[in-house]
């Protein structure tokens, strides 16, 4: 390989210093420039996904050790890349975004230094190492990870891939034993960090069989764990049988696969432009690699063929998701594309080999740009609308916020994962009849989020309202005008929605309730709710209640009846326990106004509470 | 290898491998430090302005002439651009909103002004105009004949609570978009009120 690479780095002539100086700008150059172009998303702020972690809240270590453990969104389990990454920069920085961009920078900065010196350690030569570090650093797939604090886990695991692979060359090119054990640490630590960890021992399995076979048994030792977890996350987590995240084992792995192999090369989010110039520039890519693959030696062959293995193998996990395909799931496989670009750029001529990788970064650079661009953006619009909100609570404490003119990219990026109550906002609603945000499938329907009707007309009449128009970073009363000009617009109906913690609701509620605590409310022994009818007979009664995990009573049932007709019983014995549908009886359709009754089973007491607790709620709603 | 040996042996990997990265990425290092101290010292402006000051509040009439600039706001849906100075096209279905006048307990009259145009009735026929306040109908009215009109309803006080109404107009056909005129035509409305 090295003498292939001569026209990159001619040596003769060369004085030691500036042949040191060379060196030391091999070594750094490439992940400067990689660091820099996605330099926005050091100074990014945190945005839709990024609110639900950073609300994860430690009130004791038994609860830091549940919430580390506990299964989260789709089942994951991500203690240290989401988990504690979340947790603990939280408690050190609270909303301060920098010093977590600034991790997650800083293991970008070692993945790209691991990638280099394994790129190194396969190809022998420096200059491939600065390319792969150039064709993974800049590859498109890195948006996300590196712009969206929610995406560590991506970097993260990364880190743990490489790291483990280096540690595993070193220990084969020295038998240093405790180079193996370090490399079982990181292989193990990936488990904190991403599920697609599953697939290293069968990425260092495929590197021995092409070029190191006595390492082969201590690899396929590996796989006893990964098969062990693997078995344990089936067995754990119900697998979806519907949407996105239903797994599909027929031939759409192809395609899927093949739609990886797309966005992986750069050009598949510039499909906007046109199907052919995409599909022409994959094709042309891919022939490229294929061509330099026929020409190269023996060890750029095993090389590109590792590369290529490393690809299909770290995105395996992720290719039966046929319906929930996302850029940043080749974050790792892209860096078995860039050892492979790595080994056979040095395999053809130097102008062939010049014209691909323009080609390659050519596609690459520009969705880097404009995507974090987007991405930095959407995070400043979300860090704005919460900064307004917060200066708006300082000087209403008492009231509540309604916000107007709220724009799709501000509901999304800030509102729709409750990130005001992430910055400790509370009483913030969208404002009736005053925007045209757009429900998008799959997510909960915008009015989830926006004060009812009615509950405003009464809060504007007693002045409880405050209403402010957004306009991108300015944020203007306009409660008059809005109680003159939009008021008049509104129709007071009942609710289909009542949040029995919100004290504008406390009009829906009817006898058997106790006041409000924190963001709930206790019923008695029974309890009632005025709803809205139902407006068809597939429409479903919600329940959203607490378990009192504090308490630790036993299961809570409930009895729950419409218009005295029985729809069902609840029971909620933890705090995963707490949501339940219910059908509507067909009497109640069409109805202008229907009465929840809730009735315990039994009641309880805390000591030193005098009162006789049923059930904590909640919310109480209709849903299609 | 005794574990102990292997422990030392770990750790000496452990010193020489990070030692080996810190000598390529300790300038890196030492930036990116900086650079952290900075973000923890300083909290960037996010550039929001936040008025706390309301505007003065909007004046709304009982009566709107359509084409007075200042009624503009009160015209909430289906009217076209102010013609001539004097008067504006609706479209099939129109809405404003309207101050709700002195004495509203008691109820009140609403009045439309407005002319149905010859090509109109020509092309249409007989025309049925009915209007809502606050969602109560008031009765329809037909219309056969070319010129100027006056569509006058009592309003029942029930319909009048709050400093403003929402006033709907309805009528049962329009000249649909088409030819010299991309707009969908109704009436030629000159004042809509209150009294």
């Amino acid at each position: 390989m090295g003498g292939s690479w001569a026209w990159w780095f001619p040596r003769s002539g060369w004085s030691k210093v500036r042949s040191r100086l060379a060196a030391a700008l091999w070594w750094i150059l490439p992940p400067l420039v990689c660091l820099l172009a996605f330099r926005r998303g050091l100074f990014a702020w945190f945005q839709q996904d990024d609110f639900s972690w950073l609300r994860l809240e430690m009130r004791s270590w038994a609860d830091f050790w549940r919430l580390l453990a506990e299964p989260h969104a789709q089942g994951t389990i991500r203690p240290l890349s989401e988990r504690f990454f979340f947790i603990a920069w939280r408690r050190l920085f609270d909303l301060n975004a920098f010093p977590y961009h600034l991790l997650v920078f800083l293991t970008q900065a070692a993945n790209l230094a691991l990638l280099g010196a394994i790129a190194r350690r396969l190809t022998g030569s420096q200059p491939a190492a600065a390319v792969a570090t150039l064709a993974w650093g800049l590859n498109a797939a890195l948006v996300s990870p590196l712009v969206w604090a929610s995406a560590y886990n991506q970097v993260l695991c990364t880190f743990f891939y490489l790291a483990g692979f280096l540690l595993f060359l070193r220990h084969l090119d020295t038998g240093r034993r405790a180079l193996y054990l370090w490399q079982w640490g990181a292989f193990l630590a990936g488990f904190g960090a991403l599920e697609t960890i599953v697939a290293y021992p069968a990425v260092i399995a495929a590197w021995c069989c092409l070029a190191a076979r006595r390492g082969l048994g201590k690899a396929l030792l590996m796989m006893i764990p990964a098969a062990g977890y693997a078995a344990l996350h089936l067995w754990v987590i119900p697998r979806a049988a519907a949407g996105p995240y239903a797994v599909h084992f027929d031939s759409s792995i192809l395609s899927t696969l093949w739609d990886y192999w797309t966005r992986v090369l750069g050009p598949q989010p510039l499909s906007h432009l046109a199907p052919a110039p995409v599909a022409a520039v994959v094709i042309a890519l891919s022939a490229g690699l294929a061509a330099a693959f026929a020409r190269a030696a023996g060890g750029a062959r095993r090389v590109a063929l590792f590369g290529l293995a490393w690809f299909v193998l770290t995105l395996a996990p992720v290719l039966p998701l046929r319906d929930h395909r996302l850029d940043y799931y080749v974050t790792i496989p892209a860096v078995g594309l860039a050892l492979a670009i790595a080994a056979l750029a040095g395999s053809v001529p130097r102008p062939a080999a010049m014209a691909w990788l323009a080609v390659y970064f050519g596609c690459a650079l520009p969705v880097i740009e404009r995507s974090t661009q987007a991405l930095y953006r959407r995070s400043q619009a979300a860090r704005r609308l919460l900064d307004g909100v917060s200066q708006i609570r300082e000087r209403h404490p008492g009231k509540t916020i309604l916000l107007a003119g709220v724009s799709d990219l501000q509901f999304y990026a800030a509102i729709y994962d409750e990130g005001l109550r992430t910055a400790g906002i509370r009483g913030a609603y969208l404002a009736p009849a005053a925007d045209a945000i757009s429900g998008q499938p799959g997510r909960l329907p915008v009015d989830t989020y926006r004060l009812p009707a009615r509950v405003t007309l009464e809060a504007l009449d007693r002045g409880k309202a405050v209403v402010y128009e957004v306009s991108g970073s300015r944020f203007e009363n306009i409660t008059t005008r809005y109680r003159i000009l939009t008021a008049p617009l509104l129709k007071p109906e009942p609710l289909r929605r009542v949040n029995v913690g919100e004290p504008l609701m406390a009009g829906a509620l009817g006898p058997g309730w106790y006041g409000i605590q924190g963001e709930h409310r206790w019923m008695g022994p029974s309890a009632e709710v005025r709803l809205a009818g139902p407006r068809s007979p597939q429409e479903k009664l919600r329940l959203e209640t607490f378990y009192p995990e504090h308490l630790a009573p036993d299961p809570i049932r409930l009895t729950v009846s419409i218009n005295s007709v029985a729809v069902g019983r609840a029971e909620i014995r933890d705090r995963h326990s707490g949501v339940h549908l219910f059908p509507v009886p067909a009497s109640a359709v069409g109805l202008e106004e229907i009465t929840v009754r809730l009735e315990a089973e039994r009641t309880f007491r805390a000591s030193p509470d005098p009162r006789d607790l049923g059930a904590a709620f909640g919310v109480v709603e209709l849903v299609d | 290898m005794s574990l102990g040996a292997a422990g030392t042996s770990a750790c000496a990997t452990w010193r020489s491998l990070s030692g080996w990265l810190w000598s390529r990425e300790k300038s890196s290092l030492a930036g990116v430090l900086i650079l952290l101290a900075a973000g923890c010292s300083s909290h960037r402006d996010s550039g929001v302005t936040v008025v706390h000051e309301e505007a003065p509040a909007p004046k709304l009439a009982s009566v709107v002439q359509v084409a007075d600039p200042a009624a503009a706001i009160q015209l909430l849906q289906g009217f076209h651009e102010v013609e001539q100075g004097s008067w504006r096209w609706t479209q099939k279905q129109f809405s404003l909103l309207l101050k709700t006048p002195p004495g509203g307990a008691r109820g009140a009259t609403l009045e439309l002004k407005f002319a149905l145009p010859e090509p109109v009735v020509a092309r249409l026929g007989a025309v049925t105009l009915t209007a809502s306040v606050s969602g109560s109908p008031l009765g329809p009215q037909t219309y056969t004949r070319p010129g100027d009109h006056v569509y006058s309803r009592t309003v029942p006080p029930a319909a009048l609570a709050g400093e403003a109404v929402k006033v709907e107009f309805h009528l049962d056909k329009a000249l649909p978009p088409g030819g010299a005129d991309g707009r969908e035509l109704g009436l030629v409305v000159s004042s809509v009120g209150l009294e």
